[in-house]
Parts: C-alpha cells; sequence; structure tokens
C-alpha cells in the first residue's frame, strides 16, 4: 500500500515504500519509451528514472502533489511520466531519430488538403463532435487502421466505424446542402 | 461497413479537422492518465478528444501510454531504488518548518539501506547487485551533494540550477 500523505508530509518510511511501488513502473516505462528512440543502454534508463523521482520530490514535493487518485490510478501516471521523462532526455541529447520522429511534428499541423490550391473546403468547427473528429484524425490523417484507432480509444471496433460513418455522413449533408465547398485560385 | 479509405472521405475529414482549428497547449501527465483509465466525465472526456484529434505529441502519449501499460513490470537495477529511496522527501509547509525542511532535504538516510536490503530480496542478487556498484552519479545527485555540506546552498536551489527540464507540456 502506497501511503501518498505519508509522502507528502516527509515520512521516510512512506517514500520508501513509494519507492518500491514506483520504481518497477517508472523504469520499465522509461527503458521502453528510450528503447522505442534506439536507446538501450541501462545505465541511461537508470538516470532518466531517478531524474523522474527528482522531478516527484523537488520543490516540496510538488509534482508528487499534483497527483489526484479521484482522477487516475498511480500506475498510469507514473507511466506517463516516465514516458516523458524519457522523451525529454531524447530530445536533449537531440538523436537524430527525434527528427523523423512523430514527436517533432508541431502541435495541429495543417492538414495536407490546406495545402492544396485548387479547392478547399469551408466547414464550421463544431460540425462534429470532439470523439468524431478524434476518430476521423486517426483513420485519415494518422493513417491508423480501424483496430488500432479502438484501441487508442478504448471502443469495441464498431464504434470506430459507427463513428466515422455518422461523422463523414454530417460532411457529407452538409456539402449536399450547398455549404462549404469553396473553389481556389 | 467498410474499412477502406475512400479518398474524397479523407479530403473532406481534413477539411472538417482543419475547420475545428488549432489544438492549444498540451495536456498534462494527469489529465493524460485520467483519460487513459477512463476516469473523465463526458465534459472531460470531450475536452480531451478535441484536444487529441489536433495534436499528435498528446495523442502519441496516450496510445503509447496503452501500449506500456499492458506490458508487464521491469524490476529495475537495485541502484535505480537506492537512489530514488535516498532522496528524502521534503514537504513545503509553513514558515516556522522552513528551516527543518531544508536541512532535511535530500539527505541520505538509513532508511535507504532498507530499501537496499529489501528490493535486494526481490530483485535476486544478479541483476542488481551487479549494476549497483556500477551506477553513474547524475549531475542532480552531486548538487544533493553540495546541498547538504556545511553552509552549502539549499537543495531546491541547486536543483534549480541544474535542472532544466521542463515543467509544462505533456512530454
Amino acid at each position: 500500500m502506497v501511503d501518498l500523505n505519508g509522502c507528502l508530509r516527509g515520512d521516510q518510511a512512506a517514500w520508501d515504500g513509494f519507492v518500491r511501488f514506483a520504481g518497477p513502473v517508472l523504469y520499465a516505462a522509461v527503458a521502453r519509451a528510450l528503447r522505442r528512440h534506439g536507446i538501450e543502454d541501462a545505465s541511461t534508463a537508470e538516470d532518466v528514472t531517478q531524474d523522474v523521482f527528482v522531478r516527484l520530490v523537488k520543490d516540496g514535493l510538488r509534482l508528487l502533489r499534483t497527483f489526484d487518485a479521484s482522477r487516475a490510478s498511480l500506475p498510469t501516471w507514473l507511466t506517463l511520466l516516465g514516458r516523458s521523462g524519457a522523451i525529454d532526455h531524447v530530445r536533449r541529447r537531440r538523436l537524430p531519430t527525434v527528427e523523423t520522429d512523430a514527436d517533432s511534428v508541431p502541435v495541429s499541423p495543417e492538414p495536407a488538403i490546406a495545402d492544396t490550391p485548387t479547392e478547399s473546403l469551408d466547414l464550421p468547427p463544431d460540425l462534429l463532435s470532439p470523439r468524431e473528429r478524434l476518430v476521423l484524425s486517426l483513420l485519415y490523417d494518422h493513417d491508423l487502421s480501424v483496430a488500432e484507432a479502438a484501441e487508442t480509444l478504448a471502443v469495441e471496433e464498431q464504434t470506430i466505424r459507427s463513428l466515422r460513418h455518422k461523422a463523414v455522413a454530417k460532411i457529407r449533408e452538409r456539402l449536399a446542402g450547398g455549404g462549404g465547398l469553396r473553389r481556389g485560385p | 461497413m467498410s474499412d477502406s479509405i475512400n479518398q474524397s472521405d479523407r479530403s473532406a475529414a481534413r477539411a472538417a479537422l482543419r475547420a475545428a482549428g488549432p489544438a492549444g497547449p498540451c495536456l498534462d501527465e494527469m489529465a493524460l492518465a485520467s483519460y487513459v483509465d477512463g476516469r473523465v466525465g463526458s465534459r472531460e472526456r470531450d475536452a480531451v478528444e478535441a484536444h487529441l484529434a489536433g495534436c499528435p505529441r498528446c495523442l502519441r502519449a496516450v496510445r503509447e501510454a496503452r501500449e506500456l501499460l499492458a506490458q508487464a513490470l521491469a524490476m529495475p537495477p537495485l541502484a535505480v531504488l537506492r537512489r530514488a529511496g535516498a532522496l528524502r522527501p521534503a514537504p513545503k509547509v509553513g514558515v516556522a518548518a522552513t528551516a527543518w525542511s531544508r536541512v532535511a532535504v535530500w539527505s541520505a538516510s538509513a532508511a535507504a539501506a532498507v530499501v537496499f536490503g529489501t528490493v535486494g530480496l526481490l530483485a535476486g542478487s544478479g541483476l542488481g547487485a551487479s549494476r549497483g556498484q556500477a551506477s553513474v552519479r547524475t549531475d542532480r545527485e552531486v548538487a544533493f551533494d553540495v546541498a547538504r555540506a556545511p553552509g552549502g546552498a539549499v537543495a531546491d536551489d541547486a536543483l534549480e540550477v541544474l535542472l532544466d527540464v521542463e515543467e509544462d507540456g505533456c512530454e
């Protein structure tokens, strides 16, 4: 049992218990995330894991205090922290792999269609629900399969197909109604 | 319903995505973890998914987190637990306790040895024991020594100098 309140009070035994629990979770996340970027040596994984622990306790345990057990499980949060620590490390080292990695893509990149000079579509921003937009993004921007998209959203594949169908139908209906089509130069 | 990708659907989908506008700042790990665990309400879920639709970085974090969580844990080298155990957490409390917290921070303790021994039993004598002696100290841990030295800087101050990890953003 992890005693987070004890950790926040500065209790060493509680911290020891936290380290025993968090160590394997963080290390696994860090090592595997580093491996995805071509970094396989154990000493780097050790150092990055330690960096994450330092982040947790730094500044009066500021980061650890942000954990909210009512919002997420501790392993999930730690896994994301470990992965972030690994990505930070990769960026600092400026490995060549970063340049070709999807993480180097700017936030909200313009989809390819925006570069098409002959035709574009004007659609209202709220035409689709957030989930419908996400499904279209997964399928058409990221080229994921239906199965991969379902895994990403933790839903059944049929749900993905249904959301895609609804979203595309909404767009077609909008276009059929005369709205949205604009000829470019 | 076919899974094949229709090119006109793709163009229309991208136009709809573009119409939604920019994704905004990246989500923090707590928000992402909450989403991954399915503990978000409908309003928060909409907000997260609206962001994910336009943010490849956060989307990648969610996908990789799910993948990582599906895999077995790995017992870390003993040195990892020993070094982390040596970080004594020090809460920032009121002014009256400030002196205590500054003196106490980061000091290695006897309890760390308990961690060392306990985990040693779990990890066995191979991997952990061999790696424990060869552990490389990071700059940040050197900073702890500075902080512990008589008249030395406060640990947090030393960390501020050395710690260049971005605190904000998802990665």
